[in-house]
């Protein structure tokens, strides 16, 4: 736990130790870690720990910043506490909270105690606010979500009490970590929703030292971090580790039994790389006789027959060989660490080897001596506040969730309740097509056939282009997997999102087009698709300035949609944003006057900007919509 | 003397005169082997160098002339034919797998580290005493003049006479069924035929599989009279295993385990072997954890009752790093100096552990 004794300005100085001890290198004429002196407002950001990167020079695109090794990051999977987790089942955020108080608990015996000395006690998400400023939230997204929270909080935490009694020689409260403390246990999961990043499917969400320092600023950071996503899930190894050759011997033997199976009529001479494989995994002759030759008896030089070696222009030496260069006798120097194929384990102190990190690396050039921004992803207001404890004034990613039962009740009013329980049905089977996206993606990615069959919760890898943490729910302690009904919304600058959109019109068509969606999930998925298409199409174009009438055609050159149905479908978008407007209720009915504490204010005003930013995206589309609705109803 | 003009080119399809023969046939006294040049000795080397396998014990080579040693141990080929074990006894995956990989131990990932309960736990203990009595057997034919290939033979046979699979045996291709590792190799020493010398120290790591469960323990002996340098070396490598030991308990964690042994061979003027760890072992010969014996690493786990490991550190007299022949399995010291090893297989009780391969009352009285 952070020793509250201590300046900000020693903190630092221990940490930057540790960095060195840790080999994380950053590059120190381009950037410094300075302290804040105050939290700063009217801009962007809040800095929650007093510490920020500054650029001492202008900084240029895809210069290499710093460079993070993966052993210095702190997840579930490596550490102390891996195997208990395995045993006991536990993973995702829990487990990470827990393996970073475990290490604040051994104080300085933690090989991550100079990282973790540096950290607030906490940070300051809503899930700390007390009752009377989470009332400032009353009606906004973040309300309900902490209602959400508050449960699965509750019961994590009594896991962690059934972990620490199973395991008494494990978890020992000291060093300032107390484990039946419920606000010990708050003030860690705090720090770990708004710092952890989601690095690898071995590591997922992990605590990386340097890269949280950052400080976000939507779009319009400077930085991204880039990491080798692709590891092997059971060590974490990048490249060439034993599982990998399990696995790849494991489908050798798979192609080459799938042959044979094939009986007779397979022909060899249709098929030339199956049976190629097969025939290779079969002989014991050439692929042995090539590793023989770098390993085992090496080949001497002939000699004459009285046993004499001969010069070497007297050997015929065949030209066309191309092992001739080297037939073993070039080898004065052997390299100081040669690799051991035999399942060791590499020196750490090999500098030659190369080593699996993070690296921040400039997205966009930042000038002398102004902050060097991150980016938490492409997240609206609400995510941002409940996760990370702040809010934007401004935000192109602003999303306003819509209740999934609301929205499913609007078909009910709509059409009918037959339909709208189908359309309940609908949703539950297509979950992972409707996950929500940005329209900016929906133009760009169009291959979702994957989608169907992998799992939707492994949002932690990331989404395309999305370098940056995990896209989890933003809920404290729930992984993506417990949160998997898709969000429909309403995005910035005012327009339902295009799954939203999609839904409304395939869900508000005729009976005779519905029937078919329900039995075809081909059909469903095409017209889906489809229609999302046509939404993004339309709603770029509003927002290029183009009037309803030309943005109708434009987006029917896509998809050809009727104008009553997109009428129809724009009445229930009004219906369903004036609904959300009303349930966010008045500011001055929930604000009130302003507080006069210092940090009751800041989570007032934050409260209030979040507030705003919901109105003005819900009044903007219902001002939309009711124009759509307006001239295509004419 | 040989008549140049009536010898043809041993090559397949070449029929060529040759006036150049193989030089290892010749030291082995074979029958001369000719060739007409050395593109086709080298297309027929597959094939050919199996004659260099000869049954006299007096001929010997080096099979990897131009290789740099580092210091002045060679290996001495060829190695004795491959040993077989009876039918009836049971083997490991990887017996018959043709590069001897394990499919049991592809399939783990790092954090599920085994658990023993009590009836398996028992199975391990009497496999360990197994795995003891064999290490003492061949403690006991130790002496200057044995050869490491002898050795191994021992081993292989009292390993089978307790009907037990020898577990090095084509682990991973490993060629013999124990291995011997002389001065300046760090481990995986492959038996051949020098004989041990007076002053050398030789460690032999036993392995063997029985009831489904590998037991796996070493120790360094001394051959003859052994300098005081080397004495202390062996000493500081069997105390710092010790010391790793007495922090054994539940709750306790494995990364903790290397601070203690670099510690104590520091002090010494020792160095560790980062290379190679202590590794689970049970129904598998190797799994989580992983174990290395240096110190500030970052090794996953937390000690629980019924987990079953090894410790086994080697300690240098030079510099930690090492290297690895020709053969691909001996490690040597970068620098030539010798390295000493000890190892044992431990099992974590309710509030300490149990030395699974701990000395047996008629063991040979401790050299140190």
């Amino acid at each position: 736990m952070a020793e509250s004794k201590r300046s900000n300005a020693d903190r630092l100085a221990i940490l930057l130790d540790w960095f060195e001890e840790n080999k994380i290198t950053f590059n120190q004429e381009a950037i410094e870690v300075v302290e804040q002196k105050s939290s700063k407002r009217g801009s962007n950001i809040i800095s929650s720990d007093g510490f920020g990167i500054v650029a001492r020079r202008d900084l240029e695109d895809e210069e290499p910043l710093v460079v993070i090794p993966k052993t210095a990051i702190i997840s579930a999977a490596t550490s102390a506490l891996a195997n208990i987790f395995h045993d006991e089942e536990l993973g995702g955020s829990l487990a990470l909270c827990i393996a970073v108080m475990y290490e604040m608990s051994l104080g300085e015996l933690s090989p991550w105690y100079g990282y973790l000395q540096s950290l607030p006690a906490n940070a300051d998400i809503p899930l700390l606010w007390n009752e009377q400023a989470r009332q400032w939230l009353c009606g906004t997204d973040v309300a309900r979500w902490i209602e959400r929270d508050e449960q699965n909080l509750k019961d994590d935490f009594t896991s962690l009490q059934d972990l620490v009694s199973e395991y008494p020689h494990v978890f020992i409260s000291q060093n300032g970590v107390d484990w039946a403390s419920h606000l010990c246990f708050l003030n860690v999961a705090s720090l770990v929703s708004s710092r952890a990043f989601s690095v690898d499917i071995h590591r997922g969400n992990s605590m990386v030292p340097f890269a949280d320092i950052f400080n976000h600023k939507t779009a319009g950071e400077n930085v991204h971090i880039e990491i080798e996503n692709t590891v092997c899930p059971l060590c974490g190894e990048a490249f060439g580790c034993e599982h990998m050759d399990g696995l790849e011997e494991m489908d050798a033997e798979d192609t080459a039994e799938m042959h044979t199976e094939e009986g007779q009529d397979h022909l060899h001479s249709d098929c030339e790389s199956c049976c190629h494989d097969s025939e290779m995994s079969q002989s014991d002759g050439d692929e042995e006789e090539e590793e023989d030759q770098d390993i085992g008896e090496e080949m001497p030089l002939l000699v004459d027959v009285d046993g004499n070696p001969i010069a070497e222009d007297d050997m015929e030496i065949d030209r066309d060989d191309p092992m001739s260069e080297s037939d073993g006798g070039d080898d004065e120097f052997e390299d100081v660490d040669s690799d051991d194929e035999s399942g060791s384990e590499d020196a750490d102190e090999d500098e030659d080897k190369w080593i699996d990190s993070l690296d921040m690396v400039v997205f966009k050039p930042c000038r002398a001596n102004s902050e060097v921004f991150n980016t938490y992803g492409e997240h609206g207001s609400a995510y941002l506040l409940h996760r990370y404890g702040f809010c934007d004034t401004q935000n192109p990613f602003e999303a306003v969730s819509l209740d999934v039962d609301e929205f499913i009740k609007a078909f009910g009013v709509a059409k009918s309740d037959k339909r709208a329980s189908d359309i309940a049905d609908l949703v539950t089977l297509h979950r992972p097509l409707l996950a929500a996206r940005h329209r900016a993606k929906d133009s760009e990615d169009e291959d979702d056939d994957k989608d169907e069959d992998e799992e939707s919760d492994n949002d932690d890898v990331g989404d395309d282009g999305d370098n940056d943490e995990g896209s989890d729910d933003g809920s404290v302690n729930s992984d993506s997997e417990t949160d998997d009904m898709p969000e429909f919304s309403i995005d910035a600058p005012g327009h339902p999102s295009t799954n939203l959109a999609a839904i409304l019109v395939l869900g508000l068509s005729d009976e005779s087009v519905f029937a078919q969606l329900v039995q075809s999930s081909t059909l469903f998925r095409h017209y889906f698709r489809a229609m999302c298409r046509f939404w993004t199409v339309f709603q770029n174009r509003l927002d290029d300035g183009a009037s309803v009438a030309a943005a109708l055609r434009d987006a029917n050159k896509e998809t050809t949609v009727k104008k009553t149905s997109v009428a129809l479908a724009a009445r229930v978008v009004v219906a369903l944003s004036e609904r959300r407007l009303s349930a966010l209720g008045e500011d001055s009915a929930v604000l009130g006057a302003k507080p006069t504490d210092s940090q009751q204010l800041l989570r007032w005003e934050s409260a209030k900007q979040l507030r705003s930013n919901e109105r003005k995206t819900l009044q903007q589309c219902i001002k939309t919509y009711k124009k759509v609705v307006n001239k295509l109803s004419a | 003397m040989a008549d140049l003009a009536s010898h043809t080119c041993q090559a397949a399809g070449c029929g060529k005169p040759a006036a150049l023969q193989c030089p290892t046939c010749a030291k082995l006294e074979l029958p001369a082997a000719y060739f007409c040049s050395q593109a086709c000795f080298r297309a027929s080397w597959a094939t050919h160098k199996a004659a260099h396998q000869v049954g006299d014990p007096k001929a010997t080579y080096d099979p990897f002339p131009s290789y740099a040693y580092t210091g002045p141990l060679r290996p001495s080929y060829p190695l004795s034919p491959p040993r077989t074990v009876p039918k009836e006894i049971a083997r490991p995956d990887y017996a018959e797998d043709a590069r001897g990989h394990s499919r049991l131990e592809q399939t783990y990932g790092n954090s599920e580290i085994p658990l023993m309960e009590q009836a398996e736990a028992d199975r391990m203990r009497t496999v360990c005493r197994l795995g003891r009595e064999v290490l003492d057997i061949a403690a006991r034919a130790l002496r200057p003049g044995v050869t490491t290939d002898e050795i191994d033979r021992i081993v292989h046979e009292a390993t089978v006479a307790r009907k037990a699979y020898p577990s090095p045996l084509n682990y991973y291709g490993f060629p013999k069924s124990v291995c011997t590792s002389v001065n300046e190799v760090v481990c995986h020493g492959i038996p051949d035929r020098r004989p041990l010398q007076d002053g050398d120290i030789v460690n032999i790591d036993v392995s063997l599989y029985k009831d489904g469960l590998h037991a796996d323990l070493n120790k360094t002996y001394f051959v003859g009279n052994v300098d005081e340098a080397g004495r202390k070396l062996v000493k500081v490598t069997r105390e710092c295993l010790q010391r790793a030991i007495d922090i054994v308990k539940p709750g306790a964690r494995y990364r903790d385990l290397g601070a203690k042994i670099e510690e104590h061979a520091r002090a010494n003027g020792f160095s560790v072997v980062r290379t190679y760890c202590g590794h689970g072992v049970g129904r598998m010969f190797h799994s989580a954890p992983n174990i290395p014996h240096y110190a500030k690493n970052r090794a996953i786990g937390v000690m629980k009752k019924g987990h079953v490991f090894t410790i086994e550190p080697m300690i240098n007299e030079g510099r930690f790093e090492d290297q690895t022949w020709r053969d691909n399995w001996t490690a040597v010291t970068v620098d030539g100096k010798r390295s000493a090893q000890f190892e044992h297989a431990i099992l974590v009780t309710d509030d300490g552990c149990e030395v699974l391969t701990r000395r047996l009352d008629d063991s040979p009285p401790s050299q140190l």
